[in-house]
């Protein structure tokens, strides 16, 4: 049985006093199994991250379920730890209080042990010497690594993360994709990851779901074939070219049509 | 210009024009260009102001204004700060009170000066509750306004990492609108020394306000200006207090507001 | 059918502001009503709508609340139309030019700070007591909210658009006519109906202290003979007058600021 089980998902958002709705996920279907990564990719107002809230349990679903471990997701759960473009961070917090957040709410682990893992996951995103400054003093990059070490610490079965590098400028996303899959590549947790990027959802991906114009559905689901561990210089590869220019073909025609309609 | 100067050039221009200003002031004064009777003059306020400050009555007239400006400021951060709180955090309780307390708020406070003194009388307690009335509206819609602006990325962050009804509450509201409850506090600081002064002003025996209509009664200029002067500072020195503390206490992030 | 209920729907929306403040004053009336009419207060202390009414009608008719109407409008254009007069070119010419700025900035923010009715004295004994005072009164309070949001209406305009303009070779002056002034024109609009608000307040209060006629005056003069309900009853007056200039005032800003979708 697969882990992540999405069946006939569908996501209307009503306006208030409106009688017309915004459809943003039309009968998506999706299954995922324990530690595959898997990218989503797709034009502006697709409903990608409509479809990830879905999955963490922050958006009811119109109609359709998703299901993990064969359970019904009605709501957030420690199986799951999200990271967002904006980061989500909390300004008044310091770099060590934001990733306790990850454990706090939930009390899964206990006081002594909770400092041993924030310097440990610190450790791991390469954030040493920052920890007691606040997010307004560090870069985007940093800030992100934050979110990560975050999400991590929770220890979930499941990372969902919303175009995470969407923030950070086009160098720096580089960097930290390459680090997100050296970092993954010691724990293997199963990832749904959103991006605007084709070169970046088809070097982190095992599998990429392309996706259509609003409403969401899924266009094609491509297969990536290229060994791990991938360094960056894997772009530069002629397999690589190939991959790129499949989903680039899928998506140009979506991207047009999104446009043409005014999204 | 030296570097310095063109560095700091805001405050040299600044200061330059003061002091013109008050060295015309002083000489006009003075030399009589103007009638010292409606102006005074630098020396004159200074002279006239130590005089009245060291009078035996004047500690009497300071205590009765410090008194009623602090019952009633601090009886508005107690009624104004847990309401906009409960508000801010039960939206339906905002929606059903929130017409009344702008209602209320658009009143000018001022205006109810005459029946205020008709319910509470000309003492402490009428002076009292204009403070209060002029505390109490900016901190109650600030600490209002404060939670229902906080970032709702943070509110669904927590709520995804497991976050209780109550640990949302006191783990992010709260810290989240700190700028916007310093605010109001700030902002009720000026209204409650407003009220305070114009109530007293208004009808009393006592007070830096009434000492104020005084001065202006026995046409004593000099010492007019220098109880307004006075008042200025006063208003000036707490606000910057309260903006040290506020810069003490909010070390991640801004005010919210820029004056 | 369904359309006309989408377009009622729609109508809703855009008005809930004044429904809002309907409502406000509807829960008000009634809760002053019911305080007396329960017996819970002393109608001495608060007098209730309806008799309030009966005071108003009663001024109406007896003359004095025309005669006081007049009076208070009278001052208050005049002292409004001092403070634009005085504020907003006072405040272009403040925001435009960096040492003009330099120069003010400190006498502003001294004035600010200082209860503006402390200088209600200095008025009398340069003007008298009368209306002279009133008028300045009404001023002093109105001129504030106008200079400062015309400064900052200025100050703010988008560089973007300056630089836009400039590159298309646009001079000094017609930067400032043509691109700052339309751009800051919501801005210092909002800025005229605050000082409205605050302007009423001046002269309300200036009329409380020293006037012979006015709603002020009125008010004063009522509740000094405990005469709670003719004292009500030009405090509604004033009340409903600011909330309709203002709600007026609104609907002019949007219009103009139409362009300005924040």
């Amino acid at each position: 049985m697969s882990q992540i089980q999405v069946r006939d998902l569908s996501v209307e958002y009503k306006r208030l006093g409106s009688t017309t709705g915004l459809l943003a996920l039309d009968d998506f279907k999706l299954d995922v199994d324990s530690g595959e990564f898997v990218t989503i990719v797709g034009p502006s107002g697709c409903g990608k991250s409509t479809m990830l809230k879905t999955v963490a349990g922050l958006q009811a679903p119109t109609s359709g379920e998703v299901r993990i471990n064969g359970i019904h997701v009605t709501g957030p759960g420690p199986d799951r730890a999200m990271v967002f473009q904006d980061f989500g961070l909390l300004p008044w917090r310091t770099v060590r209080a934001n990733i306790r957040m990850g454990v706090e709410f939930r009390r899964r682990v206990r006081g002594p042990d909770v400092a041993q893992r924030i310097a440990e996951f610190i450790r791991i995103v390469g954030l040493e010497g920052f920890e007691n400054h606040y997010p307004h003093q560090l870069s985007g990059g940093m800030q992100q690594r934050v979110g990560l070490a975050r999400a991590l610490i929770a220890n979930p079965e499941i990372m969902l993360m919303d175009e995470p590098f969407g923030a950070l400028d086009a160098q720096t996303r580089e960097v930290m994709a390459n680090e997100l899959l050296q970092i993954w590549e010691t724990n293997r947790k199963t990832v749904l990851f959103i991006t605007h990027g084709i070169d970046e959802c088809i070097y982190l991906a095992d599998r990429i779901v392309v996706m259509s114009a609003r409403p969401g559905r899924i266009k094609e689901i491509v297969k990536v074939d290229l060994e791990r561990p991938r360094g960056l210089y894997i772009r530069s590869t002629p397999q690589f070219a190939i991959y790129r220019d499949h989903v680039w073909g899928l998506l140009e025609e979506e991207v047009r049509r999104s446009l043409r309609a005014g999204l | 210009m030296t570097a310095f100067a063109r560095r700091h050039d805001r405050v040299m221009v600044g200061a330059l024009a003061v002091l013109c200003v008050v060295a015309f002031w002083e000489l006009s004064g003075r030399n009589g260009w103007v009638n010292p009777l409606f102006t005074s003059y630098p020396s004159q306020v200074l002279r006239e102001g130590i005089e009245l400050m060291s009078s035996p009555r004047f500690p009497e007239h300071a205590r009765a204004s410090f008194l009623e400006f602090a019952y009633g400021f601090v009886l508005g951060i107690l009624v104004g700060l847990p309401l906009g709180l409960i508000l801010g955090r039960f939206r339906r309780l905002n929606l059903i009170f929130e017409p009344l307390i702008m209602a209320l708020y658009v009143t000018p406070r001022l205006a109810l000066l005459p029946i205020i003194i008709v319910w509470l009388g000309i003492g402490l307690y009428s002076k009292v509750a204009v403070v209060f009335l002029g505390a109490v509206f900016p901190i109650l819609i600030n600490v209002l306004t404060g939670i229902k602006l906080v970032d709702p990325l943070w509110l669904r962050a927590a709520r995804s990492y497991g976050a209780s009804e109550l640990d949302l509450f006191t783990k992010v509201m709260l810290p989240g609108s700190l700028p916007y409850i310093f605010l109001g506090v700030r902002l009720g600081l000026g209204r409650a020394l407003l009220g305070v002064i114009v109530a007293e002003m208004y009808v009393s025996t006592v007070g830096i306000g009434h000492l104020i209509m005084q001065a202006g009664e026995i046409m004593r200029t000099g010492r007019l200006m220098f109880l307004a002067i006075l008042v200025s500072l006063l208003g000036t020195a707490l606000t910057l207090g309260l903006r040290s503390v506020e810069g003490h206490v909010i070390r991640w992030g801004r005010a919210s507001d820029r004056g | 059918m369904m359309l006309r209920y989408i377009a009622l729907k729609r109508l809703f929306l855009r008005s809930q502001n004044l429904i809002y403040g309907f409502l406000g004053f509807v829960m008000v009336l009634v809760a002053w009503d019911l305080l007396t009419r329960t017996g819970l207060v002393d109608p001495f202390f608060i007098s209730s709508p309806g008799r309030t009414w009966n005071a108003l009608l009663d001024e109406v008719g007896r003359g004095t609340m025309m005669k006081d109407l007049a009076a208070t409008a009278g001052s208050f254009g005049a002292g409004l139309a001092i403070a634009i007069v005085i504020g907003v070119p006072l405040a272009l010419l403040t925001a435009w030019f960096k040492y003009i700025e330099y120069v003010v900035d400190p006498f502003f923010w001294f004035l600010y700070n200082v209860p503006k009715l402390a200088f209600y004295p200095l008025f009398i004994i340069w003007l008298g007591l009368g209306t002279p005072t009133i008028v300045a009164l009404t001023a002093l309070f109105a001129v504030f909210p106008i200079f400062a949001n015309t400064f900052t209406g200025v100050r703010e305009v988008n560089p973007l658009f300056l630089i836009a303009a400039r590159s298309f070779g646009a001079h000094q002056w017609q930067l400032f006519a043509r691109v700052v002034l339309p751009a800051a024109a919501p801005v210092i609009l909002a800025g005229v109906r605050l000082g409205i608000g605050r302007g009423m307040v001046g002269v309300i209060i200036a009329e409380m202290f020293g006037a012979t006629a006015g709603l002020g005056f009125r008010m004063n003069y009522s509740a000094s003979l405990l005469r709670t309900s003719e004292y009500f009853a030009p405090l509604v007056v004033v009340v409903a007058l600011g909330l309709l200039i203002d709600q007026l005032l609104r609907v002019v800003e949007r219009k103009v600021g139409r362009w300005n979708q924040t």
